[in-house]
This record gives C-alpha cells, sequence and structure tokens, in this order.
C-alpha cells in the first residue's frame, strides 16, 4: 500500500511541475505583454513602460522567467492582479471557500439524488422503474445547469419568494448546490447502475444468495460497499466539470467565488489572475484524483496490484 | 425466424441495421433531424429577423404573431431561437471535430510510434488533462480574445488529451492483431498499415466518445456564449439569448423557457444518439 502510494506520488511530480510551465507558457504567448495589458486602466509615458517592463523582469529571455515564475510559485507568489495590484494568491484565498462550499453542497445533492436513482434502477433492473429512472437521468445530463439555476431562480424566488438568492447560511446555498449537482447525480445514477449490475453478476454475490440470504443483506453488505466506487470514480472523473460548473453558476447566482473572480478576470484580460485560477483549479484535480486513487487501493486492494 | 439475415451483406449494413435496432440511437437520430431541419427551415418558417429591433413589440407574450414572444428589444424570440440553431448545433459539432482529429492524430502517432515518441506525449497529455475543460478555455480566450470561432477552438483544445489517450490505447490494442503483423510482414509501410489496418479499428470507439462529446460541448458552448465570452449581440446563440435576456426573465418568462428548452432538446439528442452508437456499436462500453 505505502508503496503503492509512494510511486502514484513520485508519478504526481513531473505533472505538476508540468501544469506549472503549461500556464506560464500559456500566459507568456498572449500577444502584448503584461504592461500594455495594464495600459488600459492608466497611461503611462513610453520611457515609464520601459522602466516598469524592466521593474516586472518582463526584458529577461523567456526561461528566466519561466525559472522566476516556478520559484515564485514555491514561495506561494502567484504574481499580482493587473486591476487593483492585489496578490492573486490572497483574491484565490479569499474566493476559494465559496467555491469549495459550493461545490461540496453540489456533490451532496448528486449522492443524495444519483445514489438512490441508480441502486433502485440496477435492484429492478429492466423494470419500468429502472426504465423511467434512467428516462430522469438522461434528462438530468442534458439540462443546463445554468439554465436551471436562471428557472429555479424565476420560479422559487421571485414567483413564490421561498428560497433567497444570495445571503449567509444554508438557504442561498441550495438552489446553486442543485443547479450545479443535478447533472452530477444523473452522472453517478448511471455509474451507480452499471457497477452494482456487474456486482450483482458476481460470484460473491450469488454465492451469498446462495447460501440463502436474502436480497436485502446481500445488496447492503457487498454491494453497497462496491457502490462507493463508482462515487469514488464520479469525484475523480467530473472533479474539472464540477469546478467549471461552479464558475457558470456562481455568474448565475452573482455568487462570490474563483468562478466570478475569473469570469472578470477574462474578460478584463487579467492574465495573472486567469493563471493563478487555472492553476490552482488543475492542481486540485491532480490531488483529488491522488486520493480518489489511494481511496480505491484502500477498498479494493486487488487495483494495486495492476 | 422468416427473415434471416443474408450471408453477403457487408459490415456498413450490418451496422446500420444493429443501429436501426437500437431505440436510443433511433430517438435521437429523429429527435436531431427534426431539430437541423427546423433550423436549416429558419427562413421558411418565421417571416421575422432575428436582430431586427422594433421597440413598438417590446416584450410581447407569446401569440399567434409571435409564437415565443418577443424580448427588450422587440425582436421575435421564436425567429432568434431558430436562427440561433446555426450558431449553437456548430457550438457541439466543430470543437468535438477538432478534438477528435488531434486527438486520432496524436494517439496514432504515440500508440505506433512508441518509444520516446510516445512517453513524451503521453506525459503531456496528463499535464493537459489535468486542466477543467471551462478553465481551459477561459484561458484560451485569454489569449485569443472572445468570440464564437475562439471559444470552439478553445473548447476543442481542451478536449484533445481525451480523444488522444483513448486512441492510443486502441492503437495499442490493435498493433497486437494478427492481421496487423501480417500487413507488416507482407511489405506494407507504416503509414499504410496505420490508415488502412490501425485506423478503422479506432473509428467505432472514437465516434462513440464522439457522439457523446458532442453534447458536453454544446452544454459548454452554451455555458461560455451565457458568461459573454462568445457571441456578441445581436447575435442569437442560444446562451447569448439567456443572457441578453436574463434581467427581463422576471416580467418574460418566455425569453427564459424557450432558449434553455432548444439547448436541452439538442443535449438530449446529442445523449440520445451516443447512448444509442455506444450500445449498438461498442455493448461492452454500455453504462
Amino acid at each position: 500500500m505505502i508503496g503503492y502510494l509512494g510511486r502514484r506520488l513520485l508519478l504526481t511530480v513531473p505533472v505538476l511541475l508540468g501544469i506549472a510551465i503549461v500556464v506560464f507558457f500559456v500566459i507568456a504567448l498572449i500577444p502584448g505583454d503584461a504592461v500594455s495589458a495594464m495600459m488600459t486602466q492608466v497611461k503611462l509615458a513610453p520611457d515609464q513602460m520601459a522602466l516598469l517592463r524592466r521593474q516586472l523582469g518582463l526584458d529577461d529571455p523567456l526561461f528566466v522567467r519561466l525559472g522566476n515564475y516556478l520559484a515564485g510559485l514555491l514561495k506561494g507568489d502567484l504574481g499580482v492582479s493587473f486591476f487593483g495590484y492585489h496578490p492573486v494568491l490572497r483574491l484565490i484565498r479569499e474566493n476559494f471557500p465559496a467555491t469549495l462550499e459550493l461545490t461540496v453542497a453540489a456533490m451532496g445533492v448528486a449522492v443524495i439524488l444519483g445514489l438512490p436513482l441508480g441502486m433502485i434502477a440496477a435492484l429492478r433492473h429492466n423494470t419500468w422503474l429502472d426504465l423511467s429512472g434512467m428516462t430522469v437521468a438522461l434528462i438530468g445530463i442534458s439540462i443546463p445547469g445554468f439554465w436551471l439555476g436562471l428557472m429555479m431562480i424565476q420560479f422559487f424566488s421571485v414567483q413564490f419568494g421561498w428560497l433567497p438568492i444570495t445571503g449567509h447560511g444554508l438557504r442561498p446555498l441550495i438552489m446553486p448546490a442543485i443547479a450545479l449537482g443535478v447533472a452530477e447525480s444523473a452522472v453517478l445514477a448511471r455509474l451507480t447502475r452499471a457497477s452494482l449490475l456487474e456486482v450483482l453478476r458476481e460470484d460473491f454475490v450469488r454465492t451469498a444468495k446462495a447460501k440463502g440470504l436474502g436480497m436485502r443483506p446481500v445488496v447492503l453488505r457487498h454491494a453497497f460497499r462496491a457502490a462507493l466506487i463508482p462515487v469514488l470514480t464520479m469525484f475523480g472523473m467530473q472533479f474539472g466539470t464540477l469546478i467549471g460548473g461552479a464558475v457558470v453558476i456562481e455568474n448565475v447566482f452573482a455568487r462570490q467565488g474563483l468562478g466570478t473572480l475569473v469570469t472578470k478576470a477574462v474578460i478584463n484580460r487579467d492574465a495573472p489572475v486567469v493563471q493563478g485560477v487555472v492553476l490552482v483549479a488543475a492542481v486540485l484535480y491532480v490531488l483529488v484524483n491522488l486520493t480518489v486513487d489511494a481511496l480505491y487501493a484502500f477498498i479494493d486492494p486487488r487495483i494495486r496490484y495492476e | 425466424m422468416t427473415t434471416a439475415a443474408p450471408r453477403n451483406r457487408t459490415p456498413l449494413a450490418q451496422t446500420l441495421s444493429r443501429l436501426r435496432r437500437t431505440p436510443s440511437f433511433v430517438a435521437g437520430a429523429s429527435l436531431m433531424t427534426i431539430l437541423v431541419v427546423i433550423v436549416l427551415l429558419a427562413p421558411v418558417l418565421t417571416p421575422y429577423n432575428p436582430t431586427k429591433v422594433s421597440p413598438r413589440d417590446r416584450l410581447q407574450p407569446p401569440s399567434t404573431e409571435h409564437l415565443f414572444g418577443t424580448d427588450h428589444f422587440g425582436r421575435d424570440v421564436f425567429a432568434r431561437v431558430l436562427y440561433g440553431g446555426s450558431l449553437s448545433l456548430p457550438m457541439g459539432v466543430v470543437p468535438i471535430s477538432l478534438a477528435a482529429i488531434a486527438g486520432i492524430l496524436l494517439g496514432l502517432a504515440a500508440g505506433f510510434y512508441g518509444g520516446w515518441l510516445d512517453l513524451l506525449l503521453m506525459r503531456f497529455v496528463d499535464v493537459w488533462i489535468a486542466f477543467p475543460p471551462i478553465l481551459l478555455a477561459l484561458a484560451v480566450v485569454t489569449i485569443l480574445g472572445t468570440g464564437l470561432t475562439n471559444i470552439m477552438i478553445a473548447l476543442g483544445m481542451a478536449w484533445v488529451p481525451y480523444y488522444t489517450r483513448m486512441v492510443r490505447s486502441s492503437v495499442l490494442e490493435a498493433r497486437g492483431r494478427v492481421y496487423v503483423d501480417a500487413a507488416g510482414a507482407l511489405g506494407s509501410g507504416n503509414a499504410r498499415i496505420m490508415l488502412r489496418h490501425v485506423l478503422p479499428n479506432i473509428l467505432t470507439p472514437v465516434m462513440v466518445m464522439a457522439s457523446m462529446g458532442i453534447a458536453n460541448a454544446i452544454l459548454a458552448g452554451a455555458a461560455l456564449n451565457f458568461l459573454g465570452l462568445g457571441a456578441q449581440a445581436p447575435a442569437p446563440e442560444w446562451g447569448a439569448i439567456l443572457s441578453d435576456g436574463r434581467q427581463f426573465i422576471r416580467q418574460a418568462w418566455w425569453l427564459g423557457v424557450f432558449p434553455g428548452t432548444a439547448i436541452a432538446l439538442t443535449v438530449l439528442a446529442a445523449n440520445l444518439l451516443g447512448d444509442g452508437l455506444r450500445d449498438a456499436l461498442d455493448p461492452k462500453l454500455k453504462v
């Protein structure tokens, strides 16, 4: 186990380095440099611009800048926003908790809706329950989350006044979490159904049934444990989708978070902020998948030996 | 069985008959065909110009005159949704085609030549895949600027690594087959082996992945347009219509319901097509 995790961890290091390099080059490739980008806000004389360029190290050769960038990252320096000159790390730190809250709540919605739906569909395989459950799931993955959000605002806030759109506490979180989580719950329902159907065909389930155990204990003891795998898979696989979705949903509900931060930055072409958020999202993706792999190995020891 | 299949049917005919017997494929294909036809026939189906402003007709509810009502500029929503289809449908097809073509080339190269090229490409794919598609698209839009074409390029780039990985593993599988060895032994060059013998084997999984990818690309494209990064006013792209009419949805529900339903129906059709293709062509992937 330790050996497996050690190897896995070691493989992560070059990937993280690669991510940092890619992020650096993506922004280095922008036509025009940081100083001219700032010029949309303030006007400087050419000699002042040249001075600023020198100070920001923009005249250095590309590989020197890359070295400086990577060295900065190690010290937690993600650069400074072109607008307002706030350190990017601080902006991310301020906005991250709200995004985390939203994604965790959406995962909760996904599990609450998706897991039972998938299990019922598998246990009642090829019945009308299965068919209608999977039809609901298909519709679920086809509805744009941001549109669902808009419609919920219209009906539950504007028309009936049941739920607040903004504010503090749990209640304003309900609608965004559903808007973000419904598609994930549909994905989870499909995964759970498939994995449970596979498990139900396996020898140990047949043995348990042959021993005279009823369906219920069989499902609870063996199959439920096996159903943890799709939850984990979904989390690893869908983490990127979830973060991307959060960007859009935050904008729909005008929620604070990384999504609204990065959207504003893209529109302003505030490269350091975009760079920072994209970097953080990619690193999180790698770390989440590392954790998922470790948990797989923990739940199902067979996986380690592959 | 009274209608035994004739023995000499071509693989294509067999595939088509299997597709015809797959309900989700039939449903998806029919729905998609209807949607495409409606979009293409927009100029026949509506007399209105989708971008013509008419302040007198502001925020009219649906009626026989304006089937889907009018927006805050008095533009006919039915016309906007219909014409918008010709901007929104490519949001699914173009990026996925780009991603699939690039993925096939990279995956073929990695899987077929192996060695350091494979190692290098696949490590790069490991890095590439870590960027969530929407965020990668945001970064690309920061570089290229906003606009429909740029969004399509951005989304295409975001999905390349998924195709590369899948194509590579299919190539590795195909390479081990006897007929590939035989072709080599008979003196076929690498290019010929790849195109004639390996490529046909990877097309099925690519098609299945692409048809599902189209659904995701339409959703992502609509979302990016909704964020204002794609189509610029007054272009009637569906996501853009929603973001355009956003402040008026309170008074005018039709501004939200119709464009959203158009997106959902298109995505549903693409998902059904994808499910159907998978069930018919690649049953071992069945979820």
